[in-house]
């Protein structure tokens, strides 16, 4: 807060336009882990700006605290000049900001003009609805903003654009002039991107401030004034757009590697062991996975490195046997393992990390013991003819918390009486001692500290030393760069490029994952 | 069982010894924990009840009326813990069926129809076919739990196959279930040769082959002093063994730690490769089978025929027990008895004081509803004084 005399401070003459957000060192901590950390953010007025940054960056935790869902620890944050306390989405309103979630608060049986009054109804006297006068409203409100929209219809039975849309306007509707989008395109088909932007244009011509928080930034430079990138819950930089092109972006976005290494191993890839052919995965209409490709070897770890949402969730629970492809095959060494249950291919020697360990990976409520054998508690000798050894799971969990260094009170206390960067290790640990032929470890190393994570490569490295085929998905390139033998890049649903490990770069990765180059056929 | 499953089996190098004498204190403070919420409650139920009394009946001699009541009827008579062991052992056997749905995460609300079903199953069994008792009570008591089974069936199916809520589902059986058996009780189940004038909707009576006995001659036998005609039957030893493989079953086989795995995080049972489907399947059909055996105590030893007044309410109660018992083999049978205790009070307050017997469904209403409140309550403050612990540790 010393330093005011900063930009702001300048003559007026040289500032393009007041501030509508100003952030002064925001500090948000969450149980010990730093989400944001002495941000320092200035949004002009009547701007685009994006917000953009891996996951885990700190982007929502500070969209979170504009809209009164979570106050600051440390700093403060100014509206229009004047220093607010904003403690819940009433006063974000009162202060007309407004905020559009990924996942619409919408009634999907109301009609759009319904849902847009919802909350501050014209009515008629008595407490009746003027539901006439809403839809006037409305219907005005939407062509004011050239969006051609049926107040009347129910938003069940429109597209999700559409429903976009409304959302946006209920924020119009009351008064909000500085609007919050969160990832507003990651549920959006190109075209309804197109018509999202050409909207975002004429708020702006409008006079109103949008933030935008987005992942592609092809994308961010085609419609943002200014972008800010968050890395650690630190602010890296906020750029002009028309100055900066993706690459600059990509490297601030990822950061370079600093504190840790390239881990070598000795081993040599041998013949695949895991092969994906033309493997296609469709969610909620869309395509998801489109004919991918893939070969992961003996021996080897194959990094799949890429934004988040372009399919590597439904990929890995394809591959897990948790989700049924639509075409393509998967053989797992010589078995064909397309359609059969994560049990069959787990005892054909799959092991899986998943991404959301405390949720999937293991069961709070139930013993470090009983978690310790999760998934291999089937066979010999944890359970013999249905019975289990309870002898056998208790030595062998206490193996594994050693061997892992899980800090744990006792193999008999429960698993929620572990910290949480325990409870991770705890699964890594199991899944790495189940002896696999092929392991699936979906951002392994998310959440936990450097250490932890030095270890965790370590074993990755030995794994892949001992055989093991790997295949790592991880959105944080250093470590795809540092562990990877080879690279592989996903871009909507596909595989746009290969590389060795030991020859890729991380600006060239960071052009394929952003969709910016493709096409270059598997070099490795 | 529990407790040695809590020593460590290979004991860990030094620093672990502090560790262990923490968990020893934390775990004598847990079975506080635990034993704390029935004890409130039970004490807050006591005081309601007292409240309601007073209420109603506008004197405190009234409180004290049934407070003897229960005392005398419920402790103090000679034959009352023949009656309470008796009453509980139908109720023993639906917390347990109620209790294994549970544990998989499903709401069985059909052991209602499926006893219902499994006495009328049995009662046919017991009552056509000739055989050796060796052969025909084992045959007649498989017919009951197959009778449960199968109203267990479809509702299990619906849930596998179209993902009908087994909530809605089993309750629907019920009154399929009620319907069908007054249909075949009135028609073609009905007792023909019955003596007197009006003849009952009943089947034929069970043959002496498919009879269980009564257990007052065993238990006088140990130096009590039972009238013969105490309704205590061998089915308290089946419930008690029930009890007992239940709890051995969810803690030491891989069925109940998939069970439980399934119950209480169903993301995760997925990801380790537990077969989901099967395992509702399994859970239901096995619900529905236990279920089947609670309403044979009354037809194949205390009546010796199904009839259409038969004792009602042991399904709901058993959720209720389940949920007294926090669907464990130990808790089940506690809260059993405490059920059949006021069961037995009940009569009691009938016969001696001027206040309604209602009062005790009041008692055991309120009981459920404040022990769910009082366990609730301190699982907060319990995870509340983890929580604290952790944050002073990090």
């Amino acid at each position: 807060m010393a330093e005011e005399a900063k930009e702001p401070a300048e003559p007026g003459g040289a500032r393009p336009a007041p501030l509508a957000v100003e952030c002064r060192g925001v500090t948000r901590r969450y149980a010990g882990v730093v989400a944001n950390d002495q941000i320092d953010l200035e949004v002009r007025e009547g701007e685009v700006h994006a917000l953009v940054g891996e996951n885990g960056a700190g982007k929502s935790t500070l969209m979170k605290m504009l809209y009164g869902l979570e106050q600051p620890d440390e700093g403060e944050i100014l509206i229009r000049g004047e220093p607010q306390q904003i403690d819940s989405p009433r006063k974000a309103i009162e202060l007309r900001i407004g905020m559009v979630h990924q996942h619409f608060m919408l009634v999907d049986d109301f009609t759009v003009a319904e849902n847009i009054v919802l909350g501050s109804e014209p009515s008629r006297g008595g407490g009746r609805l003027d539901l006439e006068e809403a839809e006037r409203r409305v219907g005005e409100l939407a062509r004011g903003f050239g969006t051609p929209l049926d107040p009347r219809a129910r938003v069940e039975d429109i597209g999700v654009g559409q429903q976009q849309r409304v959302e946006i306007l209920k924020l119009l509707y009351r008064g909000a002039d500085i609007l919050i989008l969160d990832e507003p395109t990651a549920v959006l088909v190109p075209q309804e991107v197109e018509e999202l932007f050409a909207h975002l244009r004429d708020l702006k011509a409008d006079g109103k401030t949008i933030i935008f928080i987005a992942h592609s930034l092809d994308e961010v430079l085609q419609v943002a004034d200014r972008i800010t990138v968050l890395r650690d819950g630190k602010v890296i930089g906020t750029v002009e757009a028309a100055d900066t092109d993706t690459h600059q972006v990509a490297e601030m976005m990822v950061g370079r590697p600093v504190l840790l290494r390239r881990v070598e191993g000795k081993a040599t890839p041998g013949e695949p062991l895991l092969q994906v052919k033309d493997l296609r995965v469709t969610a909620g209409g869309k395509e998801l996975v489109a004919g991918l490709d893939l070969i992961v070897r003996r021996s080897e770890i194959y990094g799949l490195a890429g934004v988040e949402g372009n399919g590597q969730a439904e990929l890995v629970e394809a591959l897990v046997g948790l989700r049924t492809p639509d075409t393509g095959r998967v053989y797992l060494d010589d078995d064909e393992l397309t359609r059969a249950d994560v049990r069959t291919r787990r005892q054909a020697g799959l092991a899986y990390i998943p991404e959301d360990r405390h949720a999937r990976g293991m069961v709070l409520q139930m013993l470090v013991s009983e978690n310790s054998v999760l998934g291999q508690h089937e066979r010999a000798p944890f359970s013999r003819h249905g019975l289990l050894d309870l002898g056998a799971i208790r030595r062998w969990a206490a193996d594994l918390i050693r061997g892992f260094r899980v800090k744990a009170p006792s193999v008999a206390a429960p698993a929620y009486a572990l910290s949480g960067g325990n409870q991770q290790k705890l699964v890594l640990g199991r899944e790495f001692a189940s002896k696999p032929k092929l392991l699936i470890a979906a951002h392994p190393t998310r959440g936990l500290d450097i250490g932890a994570t030095q270890f965790v490569w370590q074993e990755l490295v030995e794994a892949r030393d001992a055989g093991v085929a790997v295949l790592l998905i991880s959105a944080n390139l250093e470590e795809i760069l540092a562990l990877a033998d080879r690279v592989g890049v996903i871009h909507d649903g596909r595989i746009v490029g290969q590389f060795r490990g030991s020859e890729a770069t991380m600006s060239e990765l960071g052009l394929y994952m952003t969709g910016a180059r493709s096409g270059e056929e598997p070099a490795a | 069982m529990k407790t040695e499953e809590r020593l460590p089996a290979a004991p860990p190098p030094e620093p672990e010894r502090p560790a262990r004498r923490q968990l020893w204190a934390e775990q004598l403070r847990d079975l506080g924990y635990r034993l704390l919420a029935p004890a409130a409650s039970l004490i807050f139920a006591a005081v309601v009840g007292a409240l309601i009394i007073l209420v109603v009946q506008g004197s405190t001699e009234d409180v004290a009326d049934v407070a003897g009541a229960m005392w005398s009827y419920g402790v103090e008579n000679k034959d009352s813990l023949a009656f309470i062991l008796g009453r509980a052992t139908p109720l023993i056997l639906a917390g347990l069926a109620t209790a294994i749905a549970f544990k998989a995460g499903l709401f069985n609300i059909g052991v209602e129809g499926q006893y219902a079903i499994g006495m009328l199953t049995a009662a046919v069994v017991g009552s056509q076919l000739q055989a050796p008792t060796v052969i025909h009570l084992p045959l007649t008591v498989l017919a009951g739990m197959a009778g449960g089974l199968l109203w267990a069936l479809i509702p299990a199916l619906l849930r596998v196959y179209r993902g009908a809520h087994e909530v809605i589902s089993t309750i629907m059986m019920n009154y399929v279930a009620s319907a069908i058996l007054l249909y075949l009780l009135a028609g073609p189940l009905k007792d023909l040769n019955q003596a007197g004038d009006v003849a009952q909707l009943r089947t034929e009576p069970v043959q002496d082959t498919a009879r269980v006995g009564r257990m007052a001659g065993f238990f006088n036998s140990l130096g009590f002093d039972f009238r013969p005609s105490v309704p205590l039957t061998w089915f308290l030893v089946l419930a008690l063994v029930a009890a007992v493989v239940y709890a051995l079953t969810i803690r030491r086989t891989r069925f109940g730690y998939e069970l439980r795995v399934l119950g209480t995080n169903p993301r995760a049972a997925e990801p380790s490769g537990i077969r989901t489907n099967a395992m509702f399947m399994k859970a239901m059909l096995l619900s529905g089978a236990v279920a089947g055996l609670v309403g044979l105590q009354e037809v194949l030893a205390l009546e010796g025929v199904m009839k259409i007044d038969y004792v009602r309410g042991f399904g709901f109660a058993g959720i209720a027990i389940a949920l007294l018992g926090r669907n464990s083999g130990l808790g089940i049978v506690a809260a059993a008895l405490l059920f059949a205790f006021l069961d037995r009070s009940a009569t009691g307050i009938e016969l001696r004081t001027e206040v309604p017997s209602e009062v005790i469904i009041i008692l055991q209403g309120v009981l459920i509803l404040s022990i769910v409140v009082a366990f609730e309550l301190v699982r907060r403050l319990a995870a509340r004084r983890r929580l604290q612990e952790t944050h002073e540790r990090a």
